[in-house]
């Protein structure tokens, strides 16, 4: 952690954990069937830190995100149980005027599709200045200063205020998303793959754009995303997620040096190699589990070269490599040393 | 702007031109004399012959059609062949209360069927939801003619409250012609002003904004209602249009004088000025609406504003 | 061999929309209400005699109120009014369904070969359409069997060529949007005829928004018959048919008023029954909801 980092959180938050999820369960309910989209699922941030939240297309990782601000689409998704708590209060017994004081002021979320994120009707500058109007008690014109700032603050000229989404670039238009997710210096921010949709130079910018006001602020951030290059790039620790379920989980060193699942191990050899082009790509064989009819045991366990009679049947329990990696995989016993199975150099 | 509302008044010429051709080539295309019909059958073939001269009859019909368009230009709508009158004069005369009608019932919708969709599609799947739309699917299949008729029969008939036609007492008179007419737009207003809603519900943006801790109320009012307006400007355009159309019916049960009244006896009549004269209103009419309902577009949505300036 | 569009499901496009369709209540209601109404269509002869009971008048019994031997009563003319409205249904539906047929195959082949090939025909055509819909339809039909006669014919040519526009453009607007759609570029690439493109694959994107116009084109023929018959500008008296048998128990309200209320019941159900498969129909095609 930097140094301003250092300075801005105190030395009790420095020990704890901003942000625990715990055993959340979430569904949604649609004409095929109940699409069970997370499954007791735990994660766990502490101050100042970077969580990255792995998986592929559909792991339950985007209505995690949302589960935290409570943003799940109500009719069809609902939470059905777990907790969740945010500098210790618990944010899913709160009612929706409790949960509305914490969205946008102490944790704030960035999504993934910056061309629909914005309001086509309003402009740039008043879509800013209406989150530092409801959290920071500011009429209108100083909320339109202090979105002006912002602005600049996110590199846009702020004489562009007054222009609407679509006379914006879509890297322009993340950053406006961006400008109004950090207004109001929120604890936490939940980062929703921000860069999938940009190009790769843009991406860079977006990260590193995120990366400083970070700094400035001292802001936690749960990174989603599939590409474990942002990863390495961006988080401080990982959580692998596969069909709503965390199945490792470490610090970057520890997930990517001592990768211990199976499907980590894929993850990592689905990487095309750069330096022997030659090499046949290794996939994944086959897909994720149907949501609406998920396996009994381990849900990996259909694609895993690994796999034994037991994975078919019971879930796995949690085993620890040390105090912060652990995983859930048959393949590991806790009353043993565990080395990682999978990987070829240990 | 305005270059774009030229251009608009300028393409509806054409469109204008093609319909009046239309009409006059099926028309014309009708089997039966018109001198002859107004004549009746005891004139004899001179007089019926002098009356076609000077008609113009006898001329080809495309030649009919030009001279028609140069008179109208000039202002001049032709004689009726039935009363004798300028069309001019007996379309003025109808207009107004067509208007009224049709008016009535666009303010009846605006303040009724806007909010209860709006309502609904905030509130789906609710009672309140379930009920008005159930409500706005009857409303749908009711047809305008037989909804006056048991207008008539209940309120004039058994009730004896509300008169039953004419014009003779004010706004008594409206009150059934404009309820009759209503419905049908009342409850299409409701359904799409409902379904835009609910798109626009599940908007990223409207994610967007509730992740600003906004309270739902604000949510709905300053971002999902403009956006929602936009495909509900297009039906409410759409329904005023039905209604004026509409009016054609609910005019002949309830004898009110307005263009549809007039429409229908003109055609039953032949009266092949008088019906050119109609139509010349009913599509400008449309035109305008039209125009007016692209226009507020841009008013609600900035990326279509800039559309026109380009 | 795959067909086109599978889902998740492994299912064709036809019976994905069956599935979502069934599930709907409401919808099932109104389908099972429209099935009823065309079998009395089509059996309607056997249930009552044209000649005899839908023609044939019988002085002797007018204006009797609805009674077990008369359920809906008789008319002017002691016609029993529940044959004259089976056997209106006949018409009713008749020329609905044959207008709406007319309109939709003629405007969707001519959508969808314009749009799909653009250009000065795409403009040409679409400027006609527009003409033809700056009239109403009601105005457009009143027009045409006024200038041709007012008989079934000339009234299902009249609804179905007023129809052809809205058809057009619905085709049209979906072959615009199919044709940008990289899957044409490919097939195009790998040497398909146009032709062929366009049954293959654009003509199966078109199906559900027809579908659903079917339904609420039906609609509104409906009512236009009835409207115009109600003007005298439809189907004549004596023939059974709910306009006109409404526009009779006009002068006879205060005496007869059953005589207004079930011929109008008729044409109400019918055409919920088409809102609420036209619903159904809307939802159960809904991308977005998939």
């Amino acid at each position: 952690m930097n140094n301003e980092l250092n300075n801005i959180l105190d030395v009790k938050q420095k020990q704890q954990n901003i942000i625990e999820v715990k055993d959340l369960c979430v569904e949604y309910i649609t004409m095929e069937g109940v699409i069970k989209a997370v499954n007791t699922l735990n994660i766990a941030l502490g101050y100042g830190k970077t969580l990255g939240l792995v998986g592929e297309t559909g792991a339950g990782k985007t209505t995690t995100g949302l589960s935290i601000l409570r943003l799940v689409q109500d009719p069809q998704g609902k939470i059905r149980s777990g907790s969740i708590f945010f500098e210790g209060q618990d944010l899913l017994k709160l009612s929706e005027k409790e949960m509305e004081e914490y969205r946008g002021s102490q944790i704030s979320m960035i999504f993934q599709d910056p061309m629909t994120s914005l309001n086509p009707v309003m402009s740039v500058e008043e879509q800013i200045a209406e989150v530092i109007e409801r959290h920071q008690g500011l009429n209108n014109e100083n909320s339109i200063e202090r979105a002006k700032n912002m602005l600049d603050l996110v590199g846009i000229p702020s004489e562009r205020g007054r222009e609407y989404p679509h006379q914006f670039s879509g890297g322009m238009k993340q950053r406006v998303v961006i400008a109004i997710a950090l207004a109001c210096n929120p604890q936490l921010l939940i980062a929703d793959e921000p860069t999938t949709a940009l190009d790769v130079t843009i991406q860079a910018q977006v990260l590193e754009m995120i990366r400083v006001l970070r700094e400035k602020y001292g802001t936690s951030m749960i990174m989603i995303t599939h590409d474990l290059g942002i990863v390495a790039e961006v988080c401080d620790e990982v959580s692998v997620v596969y069909a709503g379920h965390v199945i490792e989980h470490g610090t970057l060193e520890d997930v990517f040096d001592h990768d211990l699942h199976p499907y980590t191990q894929g993850l990592f050899e689905s990487l095309p190699n750069m330096k022997d082009r030659k090499i046949k790509l290794k996939p994944i064989p086959g897909l994720m589990p149907d949501p609406t009819n998920l396996p009994l045991g381990c849900p990996f366990s259909p694609r895993c070269n690994y796999v034994m009679d037991l994975c078919m049947e019971k879930k796995p329990e949690r085993v620890f490599r040390n105090e912060n990696h652990y995983v859930e995989c048959h393949l590991y016993k806790s009353d043993t040393p565990v080395e990682s199975k999978v990987r070829i150099n240990g | 702007m305005w270059k774009f509302v030229i251009r608009r008044i300028i393409a509806l010429i054409p469109v204008l031109l093609g319909v009046i051709l239309l009409v006059y080539l099926i028309l014309s295309a009708a089997p039966g004399d018109p001198a002859r019909t107004i004549l009746g059958l005891e004139a004899s073939e001179e007089s019926v012959e002098a009356l076609r001269e000077s008609m113009g009859l006898n001329k080809p019909v495309i030649v009919q059609y030009f001279d028609y368009l140069r008179k109208i230009i000039q202002g001049d709508f032709g004689t009726s062949w039935v009363s004798r009158h300028p069309v001019k004069e007996e379309l003025a005369a109808c207009i107004p209360f067509t208007f009224v009608l049709a008016g009535v019932g666009l303010l009846l919708t605006i303040l009724f069927a806007l909010p209860l969709g709006i309502l609904a599609g905030t509130k789906q799947n609710s009672i309140f939801d379930n009920i008005s739309m159930a409500l706005a699917s009857l409303g749908l299949s009711l047809p305008t003619f037989w909804l006056g008729l048991l207008l008539i029969l209940l309120l004039s008939v058994k009730l004896g409250w509300l008169p039953s036609s004419g014009t003779k007492e004010g706004i008594l008179n409206l009150i059934m012609p404009a309820s009759a007419l209503t419905i049908q737009g009342l409850a299409g207003v409701a359904r799409t002003s409902r379904s835009s809603m609910l798109e626009v519900i599940r908007s990223d943006f409207i994610r967007t904004a509730k992740s600003k801790g906004i309270s739902k109320t604000k949510v709905i009012l300053r971002h999902a209602l403009r956006n929602a307006m936009i495909p509900t400007l297009t039906v409410m355009g759409l329904q005023l249009c039905n209604m004026i159309s509409g009016a054609v019916l609910v005019e002949n049960i309830f004898a009110w004088p307005g263009i549809g009244r007039l429409l229908v006896q003109s055609i039953q009549a032949r009266d092949i000025p008088m019906v050119l004269g109609c139509i010349v209103v009913f599509t400008l009419s449309f035109s305008i609406i039209n125009l007016v309902v692209d226009l507020l577009y841009a008013v609600f949505d900035p990326r279509i504003k800039a559309q026109y300036k380009a | 061999m795959k067909k086109r569009t599978d889902n998740l499901l492994g299912e064709t496009q036809l019976k994905q929309i069956w599935r979502r369709f069934t599930k709907r209540p409401s919808a099932m209601v109104g389908l099972t209400i429209l099935i009823i109404l065309i079998l009395l269509a089509i059996f309607a002869d056997i249930l009552y005699d044209y000649e005899n009971v839908a023609l044939a008048q019988n002085i002797a019994a007018r204006f009797t109120p609805p009674s077990p031997e008369h359920p809906f009563g008789t008319d002017d003319y002691g016609r029993d009014i529940l044959a004259r409205i089976v056997h209106g249904s006949r018409l009713s539906l008749g020329i609905g369904f044959s207008s709406t047929a007319v309109a939709l195959i003629i405007g969707t082949i001519i959508g969808s070969i314009v749009g799909y090939h653009g250009g000065r025909a795409d403009n040409i055509v679409m400027r006609v359409m527009d003409i033809f819909m700056a009239i109403p339809n009601i105005l457009m039909a009143m027009i045409i069997v006024a200038a041709f006669g007012a008989n079934a014919v000339t009234l299902a040519i009249a609804l179905g060529v007023s129809n052809i526009p809205i058809f057009t453009r619905v085709a049209r607007g979906t072959v615009l949007t199919v044709r940008e759609q990289e899957y044409i570029e490919a097939a195009r690439a790998i040497g398909h005829q146009d032709r062929a493109i366009i049954v293959k694959h654009v003509l199966p994107n078109c199906f559900a928004p027809i579908l659903v116009q079917m339904t609420v084109t039906l609609a509104m023929c409906i009512l236009s018959v009835s409207g115009l018959s109600y003007l005298g500008m439809g189907i004549q008296v004596p023939v059974p048919e709910w306009g006109s048998m409404l526009s009779v128990a006009r002068a006879y309200l205060t005496n007869a008023s059953y005589m207004a209320i079930f011929p109008g019941l008729a044409i109400v159900l019918t055409i919920l029954a088409l809102n609420l498969v036209g619903d159904g129909l809307r939802d159960a095609t809904d991308p977005k909801l998939r």
